[in-house]
């Protein structure tokens, strides 16, 4: 039915081997760890200067908000949607092209247990660590599908 | 909610009919490098030393110009006077008056019955006398006026009966002194009258406010109706802002409220936002004459209002602050102190939290460097209520984490992982609950292989979990250290399958991701740990392959299952996601023996003995104005619906916008709970807007929460009636009224609906 | 103030040279034409075609056209230079005025130059004034030297 792995079907493009972050001011440390993390995984360098990145990933600071979804007897809030948004601006360093604008999200609901306040902050902690790690593998694999296609 | 420590709400309307017309054209003053030259239809000298320019003269100067219908200019003192229609032109400031007085020497220049106008925001006014200095970069005006208001026009009956119509600004500042200081970017009134629709309604001895970007609105006056949970009246206030502000990049408010019954309430905001540290200060304090006479009013245990002993005097102080101390090292504080419990719930200077129950208070000092992260936290719960419940605290929290990953060719992808972490769990006496000093280290080792079209990860973590047990008289656990060592095995694999698939004449890219996982963890008895930080985890289709069934450290779920799931993507060529459909479930080959309640309970034995856990289903798409995802969780005998978390966005248009969320846990189980979050934003005219909220619970069939509000945006002022219900349980109740007038231009504290609804719904 | 006698100018020889003279007649007129150069003291007007009047053999006024004509002067008290050009200059000797007409321009050193379609400047009482051409929309510039660096770092 047409499947075929993707990155070896007939139009694959080698994965980019180098790449530069800029302005990483306000973005959040997990993202840029879980992204440095899995970049070097995949055997890409992460370089100090454009002359040696074939792309080039730019930064805006990541928003973080978070929304009271159900409120418990006691007013207080029983359970959260936490949304993580990273705004990302890519460039082609060979054809100076701007391939990419635009915003990678993660939602994730949580529930909030007032009695045992700690063990929910706990599970955010982990649930952040988690968001934090699929918006660095969402932005990897938007950058590859946007070098694929060539912006139209 | 994070709340940022200044919030610029809105700016000056950027609608061209609202902006002020041009009192004189604006023209580009000349360059640094220019002459001083004059141009002029005729030009004589009287004598040797002075000149008289005739006929539309343009006098130039690095950065000024004057134009006006005559010039006298002396060359000795090179003083000039300028006679008819004069513009006088300099760093973004017009001026226009009938006479001008220059004096190139001093570098000042004295304007009479003058207008002036800012050239970036057009705020414009009048004044008797100005004296620019362009040495100091002040200028002075006495008895001046200011608005960001257009001319507009207005009729009215007149007492004989017949319509006139006149000009008005809908608002507009008096000053017996303005001073407008470029180097600060600061304008500093003196002897202030605050005209609202040409009506005086507020006078201020100071006030200053900023030129450019944070000049929005001014919050002026709140006039609100409040009824607090804990006394069945409600008591109206006013509360006005005097608005001190100190430097550029620090913001003082002093807001005076008077409240029906309680007195005087003085609250002060002090802000400041550096490039790498900002921090907010918000003090309140009252001598409360209701609860001097009456006593504090409180809601005892099992949460009915009680009353309690006679204060007079409350206060609380809250703290927000960030800092960066050095590049990797920075540190966090949120802490509220208060006089007594119900300050909040009395006093509303917290919408957020004039229903709560508690409230969280943190102190974190965080180190990341490249693979290093390091951490000390200090984590509290203040109760705002005595039938708030007790909850663990982190008094401290140490963590430090060291990730790395080799280089070397034969260890191409392994990594290993060393988190330690050492938390000093304690709670009040009250709880009669164990307390202790709990030590986790859970090294981990992986290899991870990843490939566009896939990863295979193999992990294996040891958990080492070491409680030193306070004799506290509550130590259910019967020892004074407990100590569990179990190791975690994983492997992890996914493949991701592609084609290009066009429907209807637009082409996208369709995903077909399995994904497969076996886990062994063996068991260790773990019943008598007492649960510090351990629950169990939030629906969430990751929870599929999460290592552990509980959040924390003090449960490690034993297990041997195998998870797989099936998720297929739709995506545009470049990426932009269209809609995702997913399916898992988990296999188990043993039964499973650990469980959260040292005494299992029925469920828990259900759950750790079925073989095949439930189904898990993902759904979500975006279509033009409708973005719609849900998780859902089916039970695997009879496929019934037990938890769902789905939301629903709808935006037709950046008018209208409806946002929906709704959550069902534990359907016809025990701890069956069904809400729904909505709100909606309209703005029906390019003045008029509604908004509302509504936080409903199914299963006590209740709105917890309401608020609806209606605005009105005019060009230079806004006005907002919000009204806010809440319901909680035993009757307890309260509402806020609120009314808003804001004055856009200025710079304001409030927020507005919008923003507000926004911190309540925002995906 | 009535001139100072020792630079009074107008009593001192006048010089002119130039490539042709063109006609003499008796009331007093004389025109030269080529590179004409008239010289009287310190004053020098250059121009292409020359008009002089001399009535009893002392000259009232000189009219120079050229490409353009020039003029310059020094004043011994400012120990500086006046100069300018026009399509025509008009140097008349005994109201002591130089009358600059069509594209004038006059710079007074050290003090401001002035430009304009008509530049009147008075001799004696070292004064300008300078018309400008409303139909024409021809206006009439004043460009102030920067004072000397040490009078403007006064205190």
């Amino acid at each position: 039915c047409g499947f075929h792995l993707k990155g070896t079907g007939p139009n694959a493009v080698a994965g980019f081997e180098s790449i530069k972050f800029e302005s990483t001011g306000g973005v959040r440390p997990d993202i840029l760890r879980a992204l440095k993390m899995q970049l070097t995984s995949t055997d890409v360098k992460i370089v100090e200067n454009a002359a040696q990145a074939e792309v080039i990933l730019r930064f805006s600071p990541t928003q973080y908000t978070t929304s009271r979804t159900s409120i418990s007897g006691q007013g207080d809030a029983a359970s959260e949607l936490i949304k993580m948004a990273q705004p990302i601006h890519v460039q082609e360093v060979a054809t100076e092209k701007d391939i990419l604008d635009t915003s990678v999200q993660a939602f994730r609901d949580r529930r909030i247990d007032n009695s045992a306040a700690l063990a929910s902050n706990r599970e955010l902690m982990s649930i952040q660590q988690q968001m934090a790690a699929d918006i660095a593998s969402q932005i990897i694999d938007r950058i590859n599908r946007a070098r694929a296609e060539p912006a139209k | 909610a994070d709340d940022s420590p200044i919030k610029a709400a809105s700016p000056v309307s950027t609608n061209p009919a609202c902006l002020p017309a041009w009192i004189a054209p604006p023209i580009t003053p000349p360059g640094v490098q220019a002459d001083h030259s004059a141009e002029a239809d005729n030009i004589s000298q009287p004598d040797e030393l002075t000149y008289d320019l005739t006929g539309n003269v343009v006098l130039k100067r690095p950065g000024l110009v004057v134009l006006s219908d005559r010039v006298q200019l002396n060359r000795l003192n090179e003083e000039a006077n300028a006679f008819g229609q004069v513009q006088f032109q300099r760093d973004g400031l017009i001026v226009t008056s009938q006479s001008a007085h220059l004096n190139h020497q001093k570098q000042t220049a004295q304007l009479k019955d003058a207008r002036y106008q800012f050239i970036d925001t057009r705020a414009h006014g009048t004044a008797k006398q100005i004296d620019v200095d362009q040495k100091t970069n002040l200028a002075e005006l006495e008895k001046a006026s200011f608005t960001t208001c257009p001319l507009v026009q207005y009729s009215w009956q007149a007492r004989n009966g017949d319509i006139e119509t006149s000009e008005k600004y809908d608002w507009e500042l008096d000053f017996g002194h303005l001073q407008i200081n470029n180097n600060k970017r600061r304008i500093y009134g003196y002897n202030t009258w605050l005209y609202f629709q040409t009506v005086p309604v507020f006078y201020t001895p100071y006030i200053d406010f900023p030129m450019d970007d944070r000049a929005s609105g001014f919050l002026f006056p709140t006039i609100g109706s409040y009824r607090p949970l804990t006394r069945d009246t409600a008591e109206n206030y006013v509360a006005v802002p005097y608005y001190f502000n100190l430097a550029p990049n620090y913001d003082d408010t002093l807001t005076v409220m008077k409240m029906q019954d309680r007195g005087w309430v003085v609250d002060n905001e002090f802000r400041y936002l550096l490039p790498n540290s900002s921090a907010q200060l918000s003090l309140t304090g009252l001598n409360d004459q209701v609860t001097s006479k009456e006593g504090l009013s409180y809601i005892d245990e099992n949460g009915d209002p009680a009353y309690g002993e006679k204060i007079e005097q409350r206060w609380r102080a809250k703290l927000i602050a960030q800092q960066q101390w050095a590049p990797g090292l920075n540190s966090n504080i949120l802490w509220h102190e208060l006089s007594d419990k119900y300050f909040y719930t009395d006093i509303p200077v917290e919408s957020a939290l004039d229903s709560a129950s508690y409230t969280q208070r943190y102190i974190n000092l965080n180190y990341n460097k490249d693979n290093l992260q390091a951490g000390v936290h200090i984590l509290n719960y203040l109760r705002l209520r005595d039938d708030a419940a007790y909850n663990y605290e982190k008094r401290p929290e140490v963590t430090l984490n060291y990730f790395h990953p080799f280089e070397t060719e034969g260890l191409r992808n392994v990594s290993i992982n060393l988190p330690i972490t050492s938390t000093e769990f304690q709670i009040a006496p009250q709880a009669h609950k164990p307390e202790a000093q709990r030590n986790v280290f859970s090294p981990s080792a992986q290899y991870q292989y990843y490939k566009p079209y896939g990863s295979f990860k193999a992990e294996a973590v040891a958990n080492k979990v070491h409680y030193y047990m306070e004799d506290n008289g509550y130590n259910t656990s019967g020892q004074n250290q407990l100590d569990i060592t179990v190791p975690q095995y994983a492997l992890h694999g996914k493949l991701i399958f592609e084609r290009d698939f066009s429907l209807a004449g637009f082409d996208m890219v369709q995903t077909l991701e399995p994904e497969v996982q076996y886990l062994y963890v063996p068991y260790q008895d773990q019943s008598r740990i007492p649960l510090f930080d351990t629950t169990a985890r939030s629906l969430d289709f990751t929870n599929l392959f999460s290592y552990n069934r509980f959040s924390g450290s003090d449960r490690i779920g034993d297990t041997n299952q195998v998870s797989a799931a099936l998720t297929t993507r739709f995506l545009k060529r470049d990426g932009t996601p269209l809609a995702e459909a997913g399916l898992g479930q988990i296999f188990y080959f043993a039964d499973r023996q650990v469980t959260l309640n040292s005494t299992a309970t029925d469920t828990e034995l259900a759950q750790n003995t079925q073989n095949v856990s439930d189904y898990y289903v993902k759904l979500g798409f975006t279509a033009g104005p409708v973005y719609f995802a849900s998780t859902s969780q089916y039970d695997n005998r009879n496929y019934e619906l037990t938890n769902s978390n789905s939301r629903l966005k709808f935006g037709l248009s950046s008018d209208f916008n409806l946002l929906m969320t709704h959550l069902i846990t534990n359907q016809n189980q025990p701890g069956e709970q069904e809400d729904l979050a909505a709100g909606l934003t309209w703005q029906l005219t390019s003045k008029w807007g509604v908004g509302g909220y509504i936080n409903y619970d199914f299963t006590k069939e209740r709105k917890t929460e309401v608020q609806s509000a209606i605005r009105y945006d005019s060009c230079c002022w806004a006005s907002e009636l919000s009204l806010k219900e809440t319901q909680l349980d035993n009757g307890l109740y309260n509402y806020s009224i609120q009314y808003v007038i804001e004055f856009k231009g200025l710079s304001t504290v409030g927020t507005p609906f919008k923003e507000y609804l926004n911190d309540k719904l925002n995906f | 103030a009535d001139s100072q006698p020792e630079n009074d100018e107008s009593t001192l020889p006048v010089e002119v040279t130039a490539d042709k003279l063109v006609s003499q007649e008796q009331k007093g007129e004389s025109v030269y034409t080529g590179n004409v150069i008239i010289t009287q003291g310190t004053t020098v007007i250059k121009g292409d075609k020359v008009t002089l009047h001399h009535p009893d053999r002392k000259l009232a006024k000189a009219i120079v056209i050229g490409q353009p004509a020039t003029f310059k002067r020094f004043l011994p008290e400012e120990q500086k230079w006046v100069n300018g050009h026009a399509d025509q200059i008009t140097y008349d000797t005994e109201q002591k005025t130089v009358l600059l007409e069509g594209d004038a321009y006059v710079n007074q050193e050290g003090q401001n130059s002035i430009s304009g379609p008509k530049i009147y400047y008075d001799l004696t009482k070292k004064t300008l004034s300078a018309y400008g051409d409303r139909d024409e929309k021809q206006r009439v510039k004043v460009i102030f030297q920067p004072e000397d660096e040490a009078q403007k770092d006064a205190p």
